[in-house]
């Protein structure tokens, strides 16, 4: 059993990480897919959501509905930022929206720096108790937590597109600008809602990996590019495609760690990286285009 | 029923239309005619909102529309079919056509009884419903880009070069198609090259010229004057 546990307990540190990463490239997909805009500034819902509901509850307010406030507040701090920025300089080229998005990351980041200093942040488990040991690997439950919350989070998104009108209209947008303006569909709102969800999933994966990471206001930049990653390896704009490429970094990242050194890991994810962009540049999973 | 009075439009700096006069009466199929870049997407398009006219108006049952919102045209009752049909390739036929209502909410029953008036037009969609539009052929692509416009229940539907691409037995059905829906009171605007087709549907037909309406008259006009045909039309 000795060696087999050891096993065990990098593939659930694997998929811990790993999810985080799939939310982050989800959220990253959403507004990629609407706009066709890679948003730099995701990191920072990250940090942003965790940290804003480590202060509700230091103040008191109970973890469900601190988890809730901080969803809604990151939220409406994405939709405020499209409205306030992006849609200004919607028309103008890529490069200046990317290097806009960019401004956002560096601006809410020095934002975190003045709120919550230079101290780390944690908060306790969703469910408090001793670890548990399956196959002889020691679990925390907030693993589950977070495994339960992508999937819920997952079929949430796939309901929302597939079933909502709103949902559609957005695929539609992406789709094809022109002929979803001529059905009525604003491309701007939808763009404003993209962002929207985009900052509630990244919060959310801060918000669930929060009691097992120390979180600073630097803490967006690694899942960002490692959710940036994931997203280019699935392909852009396929949010299948980025989920499994995240759940893969992670396992990949997690079994380096444990079988050769932490030292090797980035190194490995980013070989990884270009490894596909050099033999597949459209990503393994890109059906379209 | 639609009335364009000194309409001057483009992209950017670029005029495109200049100063263009264009009535369509209710029930009325009105065809533009004229060379590629003569300027006849640009006017459907800023009629929809999608371009904003630098001068002149357009006025909708005695309403000055001119640079509205898209979403507005549509709602008041003005479709589009665009031009290379702009359907949404990646989504299913029903999810196209529920997309097509976006502009009015409705509840699902009326949804549904919506859907079966354009099947009732185009049964072929019917069949095709869960099928994604990118799989459809051309000629159903067209259909669906059709039925979808039709969800609106607009008054006016503007038609930009619905034939094209697609065979001659199909481009005769779709115009057929066409005249079905000025039966049912929708009055037409149809932007067209394939004159031969459309001469077979249209009431009036306006010939534009680098931007500019160079001849107005009715089908039979245009149908016994044979030095139009043969310098404007290439007949």
């Amino acid at each position: 059993m000795g060696e087999y546990s050891h096993l065990f307990q990098f593939f659930f540190s694997g998929i811990t990480t790993g999810s985080i990463y799939a939310l982050i490239a989800v959220s990253l997909v959403i507004v990629y897919r609407v706009s066709q805009l890679i948003c730099f500034s995701q990191g920072e819902f990250f940090v942003f959501g965790a940290l804003f509901m480590a202060t509700l509850i230091s103040k008191g307010v109970s973890l469900p509905l601190a988890f809730v406030i901080s969803l809604f507040g990151s939220m409406a701090m994405g939709g405020f930022l499209q409205w306030l920025l992006i849609r200004r300089i919607q028309g103008s080229s890529i490069g200046n929206l990317i290097v806009m998005t960019i401004a956002i990351f560096l601006a809410l980041r020095g934002l975190a720096l003045i709120i919550w200093g230079r101290e780390s942040y944690v908060v306790r488990p969703f469910t408090e108790s001793q670890p548990i040991t399956f196959m002889g690997a020691s679990l925390q439950l907030q693993v589950f937590w977070i495994a339960g919350i992508t999937v819920f989070v997952l079929l949430l998104i796939w309901f929302f597109f597939e079933k909502t009108m709103l949902g559609l209209a957005m695929r539609a947008c992406a789709e094809n600008p022109l002929g979803a303006s001529l059905m009525g569909i604003s491309v701007n709102r939808a763009a404003f809602f993209a962002w929207a969800w985009g900052a509630a999933i990244g919060a959310i994966a801060g918000m669930t990996i929060c009691p097992l990471l120390f979180t600073q206001y630097t803490s967006g930049v690694m899942p960002m590019v490692k959710g940036f990653i994931a997203m280019s390896i699935g392909g852009l704009s396929s949010i299948m495609g980025s989920v499994i490429a995240g759940l893969m970094l992670g396992l990949v990242e997690s079994y380096t760690i444990g079988l050769i050194s932490s030292k090797f890991s980035d190194a490995i994810v980013f070989t990884l990286l270009i490894l596909v962009l050099l033999i597949r540049p459209s990503g393994l999973f890109n059906s379209q285009r | 029923m639609l009335q364009i009075e000194g309409l001057s439009s483009g992209y950017g700096r670029i005029r495109v239309l200049k100063d263009i006069d264009i009535t369509l009466r209710k029930g009325e199929i009105v065809c533009l005619l004229g060379a590629n870049g003569a300027g006849k997407s640009t006017l459907l398009r800023t009629i929809s909102g999608i371009l904003k006219a630098d001068s002149g108006r357009v006025i909708f049952k005695e309403m000055d529309i001119t640079n509205k919102r898209p979403e507005y045209i549509v709602r008041i009752g003005i479709g589009h079919v665009p031009e290379g049909r702009q359907i949404f390739g990646e989504l299913t036929v029903r999810q196209n056509l529920i997309l097509g209502r976006y502009c009015k909410k409705v509840e699902k029953k009326e949804m549904e009884r919506l859907m079966e008036s354009c099947f009732s037009l185009f049964p072929v969609l019917k069949e095709r419903l869960n099928q994604r539009a990118g799989t459809l052929s051309g000629g159903e692509q067209q259909m669906l880009a059709i039925a979808r416009a039709l969800m609106s229940e607009p008054e006016i539907l503007l038609f930009d070069e619905p034939s094209l691409g697609l065979a001659p037995i199909i481009v005769d059905k779709i115009m057929r198609n066409i005249r079905e829906l000025k039966d049912r009171g929708i009055s037409i605007l149809i932007v067209e090259q394939n004159i031969n087709a459309v001469l077979e549907i249209a009431d009036r037909e306006y010939v534009i010229e680098t931007g500019r309406i160079v001849i107005e008259g009715s089908t039979e006009m245009l149908n016994n004057n044979k030095t139009i045909k043969e310098s404007y039309l290439g007949m």
